[in-house]
């Protein structure tokens, strides 16, 4: 075949592979259920109200169904002056939240955004984001948002821990430049909307903490924004009212009230019993736990088993012991600061026994990591609970060695080398039959430890379940 | 794509599902060749996306987002590939044949058919989702040369199947 045909027959198989595939009705609704979990888990951590980020209602939408139809015949004027969209800016428990009222009797078009101008050093990623190598929290993301993308976000735009907002114009169009409370210590971006009602968008700007608001407000104001008109383009509020229905007869609190539940006594596998990780065809059990002051102490230590010696170093002394650091204790429902307060932490480490059951062709490898969770005792009703609050290093500290409590060492690790080692260090190939004993440790605050209202438990990435089903280990 | 996951991780359910449209025909495209039918294939993509949300927490290296997507999409196809065995067979029986599939779709599968399962995927990570053979590699546990010897394959199958003029046409 000559350099010719084989390009052309290249250029086919890429064309076939890259088409597009149809998705169906049902299909499309799977999909976006599982977004609609997320966004109520979302709206549930950050404490927004399940509620206010939820569809419009059923009832809802026969009013404006009615109301469509006894202005049958005036609709086009109203729509005409109305534009694409009108929209109202409310805040609530912290959170600044823009609700649009979308016009649907108008064409939905799409939209580029590209800028002319970026800060020094920026230089594009994916489409429409731009970061700096060399600089931490240097990037901007520019996202151009439709009417059909206000539509999927349920015609809300939500900001937390905004501090202050101005009202401006940029490139003739109506601006908000939105800023974050303590935004240099907690890490938190900030944004400009451009708001366009005549021409069917907004364009939203982020600019992480590294970027300075004028930066960014150069950069809106050097944007080439290009609409382009597309006569397939539709909404899907014609699918709404059956997602609702859906909805409606699902229960929309499940996610409140799965959270109110809590943790079932059954679920709870006490010290010394085993847990069954079917999906990973993998039995695990605790056989000690013990707390040190310094983290040579633990039997066997090696360097090796640091998923990240750079993140351990400089939180420790030379003699192994922890630093103290600054940590915040942050609401569950509104994720607000509550307190902030330097503390001290020690060592907590697990020895742990696993039976590779499982065959191993599927996947050979088995997940060894665990996370800690804190619960309250069993209330009345013999569950365990979420905390009200949880603790977090307060992210201007830059203590990276523990992500949401998850263990930062492993006795045996799977992957010692390269890039297996930074994605699949805690994984390690096992035979069917084959055994193992491990340590991993956890780095836990000493007020955590001494606390004899919560109770401590391991999560099992093994598992591969969500926290709500998963199986949880008693450490004492 | 890092700024999203780092968004998704504070719990930005808006930055999350842009992540994932990012990804979604791809990870459609891996799971319609596993399952072949399309529901079973928003099946495993929507629990995908539900695993990927649950456990984004323990990804460290944003860099290997799409490898560990990836890798869960197809912990869940084969999950599902074992549940649907039965009711394929009860449907086979009773000769049952999709209905209504779309030109693009029907199209897609018929491009695969010439290839073993195994080389469906990797053709799918080479040609849609853009990953190198080491990628690749790491993705399905295979050796890299093993990786692009059954890449080679599988294009030598598809030429044969789809562009035989191609072949027979040859250099004079």
């Amino acid at each position: 075949m000559s350099r010719e045909q084989k390009e052309i027959m290249e250029e086919r198989m890429e064309m076939i592979w890259k088409q597009p595939l149809t998705m169906t009705a049902e299909s499309e609704e799977k999909i976006q259920d599982a977004y609609e979990k997320i966004r109520r888990q979302c709206a549930q951590k950050n404490g927004k109200k399940v509620h206010s980020y939820g569809r419009r209602s059923t009832r809802r939408l026969a009013v404006a169904s009615l109301a469509a139809v006894m202005l049958l015949g005036t609709g086009i004027v109203a729509a005409a002056a109305m534009g694409y969209f009108t929209k109202q800016a409310t805040e609530e428990s912290g959170v600044l939240s823009y609700e649009f009222q979308i016009n649907y009797e108008m064409q939905p078009v799409s939209v580029e955004a590209e800028p002319e101008y970026l800060p020094e050093g920026l230089e594009m990623g994916e489409p429409g984001k731009y970061y700096s190598k060399e600089e931490e929290g240097k990037s901007i993301s520019i996202i151009p948002v439709t009417m059909l993308n206000l539509e999927q976000m349920k015609s809300q735009m939500n900001f937390r821990f905004v501090d202050q907002v101005e009202h401006t114009t940029i490139l003739d169009m109506e601006a908000d430049l939105l800023t974050s409370r303590d935004d240099q210590k907690y890490q938190r971006g900030k944004s400009i909307l451009l708001f366009n009602p005549t021409e069917g968008y907004v364009v939203w700007l982020w600019g992480d903490y590294g970027v300075s608001m004028e930066e960014l407000k150069k950069v809106a104001e050097g944007l080439k924004i290009q609409v382009l008109e597309d006569p397939d383009l539709s909404y899907a509020s014609e699918d709404m009212e059956i997602l609702q229905d859906k909805e409606a007869a699902d229960g929309g609190e499940d996610f409140t009230q799965i959270l109110a539940a809590g943790i079932k006594a059954d679920q709870i596998i006490t010290l010394g019993e085993e847990l069954d990780c079917v999906y990973s065809g993998a039995k695990f059990r605790i056989e000690a736990m013990k707390v040190f002051d310094s983290i040579y102490e633990v039997p066997g230590y090696t360097e090796e088993g640091l998923y990240d010696k750079a993140e351990l170093t400089p939180w420790i002394h030379e003699d192994g012991t922890h630093k103290p650091y600054l940590r915040a204790c942050f609401d569950s429902q509104t994720g607000e600061v509550l307190q902030e307060e330097t503390v001290n932490a020690k060592f907590m480490a697990v020895k742990i026994h696993v039976n590779r059951y499982g065959e191993a062709d599927e996947d050979p490898e088995v997940p060894l990591d665990a996370q800690l969770v804190s619960m309250t005792k069993p209330g009345t009703d013999g569950a365990y609970h979420w905390l009200d609050t949880f603790y977090d290093p307060v992210p201007s500290e830059n203590y990276g060695l523990q992500m949401d409590d998850r263990c930062f060492y492993l006795s045996t690790p799977g992957h010692l080398e390269g890039e297996e080692r930074l994605h699949s260090f805690f994984y390690r190939p096992m035979d069917k039959g084959e055994e193992l004993t491990y340590i991993i440790i956890f780095a836990v605050d000493e007020d955590v430890l001494a606390d004899e209202n919560t109770e401590l438990f391991l999560r099992f990435n093994a598992q591969a379940t969500n926290e709500f089903e998963a199986d949880y280990c008693a450490l004492r | 794509m890092e700024e999203l996951i780092r968004r998704a991780k504070a719990y930005d359910g808006d930055a999350f599902v842009e992540l994932m449209e990012q990804h979604r025909q791809s990870m459609y495209k891996i799971a319609f060749a596993y399952l072949k039918r399309e529901e079973d294939a928003a099946d495993a993509v929507s629990e995908t996306i539900l695993d990927c949300f649950e456990h984004l927490d323990a990804l460290k290296e944003p860099k290997y987002f799409t490898t560990w997507l990836v890798r869960i999409l197809i912990n869940n196809c084969k999950d599902l590939l074992k549940q649907n065995q039965r009711v394929t067979s009860i449907e086979t029986l009773e000769g049952f044949e999709p209905q209504g599939m779309s030109r693009e779709n029907r199209e897609f599968l018929d491009y695969l058919e010439p290839l073993p399962k195994e080389e469906q995927l990797l053709m799918i990570l080479y040609y849609v989702w853009g990953f190198r053979t080491r990628e690749i590699a790491q993705i399905v546990n295979q050796k890299e040369s093993t990786v692009k010897s059954r890449l080679l394959r599988g294009r030598a199958k598809i030429r044969q199947t789809f562009f035989p003029e191609l072949v027979t046409g040859g250099n004079l």
